[in-house]
């Protein structure tokens, strides 16, 4: 199933689990100092 | 990391650091960053040096600062928010989103008490106030500015850090 999430400062990403498992967390700890689980990451993201 | 709304996520925790990611185009300062025209959070871990912190993810995302300062705090987002600027030689920001800073009025608090929501002008305004006052009150961080920036701050009231 495809999910989307999106962060505050307007980034966003659809994608499989593991795909927007990696895509958040590299855009957290890249862009925010941001340390995100795979669990906090599924979690925010919504069904497309 | 508290429960997020469903589809979203967004910078908390009990430190964190605002960065203005500024530069000066022509005579206009910009403010630019990574994700876009806008003030950018960053989560500053417990025990983390929030300036180390700030210098290092401009540096890897932006390029190297010219200058990085903190020039103002207060309680907002669920935390400390630590207020910084970070100004960047224009060639560094590349084709960036930008927009150009206007000037805002400072939002007082009262003698014991903050004020209320600030929006992002007025603290980019007093983040180049405090900028004006570093430059004449120390000679590093005035030299390291790129060139126009001081002849561009001649027009801000030069103030200290303080609480917003």
């Amino acid at each position: 199933m495809r999910k989307r999430v999106s962060c505050d400062c307007g980034w966003s990403f659809e994608g499989e689990d593991a795909e927007l498992i990696a895509a958040v967390q590299e855009h957290g700890r890249a862009l925010h100092g941001m340390e995100v689980t795979a669990e906090q990451a599924l979690a925010m993201a919504q069904p497309t | 990391m508290t429960a997020p709304q469903l589809g979203s996520f967004t910078v908390e925790g009990p430190v964190q650091a605002e960065i203005m990611v500024l530069a000066l185009v022509g005579d206009d300062v910009m403010l630019t960053g990574p994700c876009g025209a806008a003030p950018w959070y960053v989560e500053v871990a417990q025990g983390a040096d929030p300036m180390v912190v700030v210098a290092a993810i401009t540096r890897a995302n932006v390029g190297e600062p010219a200058v990085v300062h903190s020039t103002s705090w207060r309680q907002a987002r669920g935390g400390v928010v630590l207020t910084f600027v970070a100004v960047m030689d224009q060639a560094a920001i590349g084709a960036l989103d930008r927009v150009a800073v206007r000037r805002a009025e400072l939002v007082r608090g009262a003698a014991t008490a903050a004020p209320g929501e600030i929006a992002a002008g007025p603290v980019i305004e007093h983040g180049l106030r405090h900028l004006a006052w570093l430059a004449k009150d120390d000679a590093v961080i005035a030299g390291a500015l790129p060139a126009g920036w001081l002849a561009v701050l001649d027009d801000y009231v030069p103030e200290p850090f303080r609480h917003l």
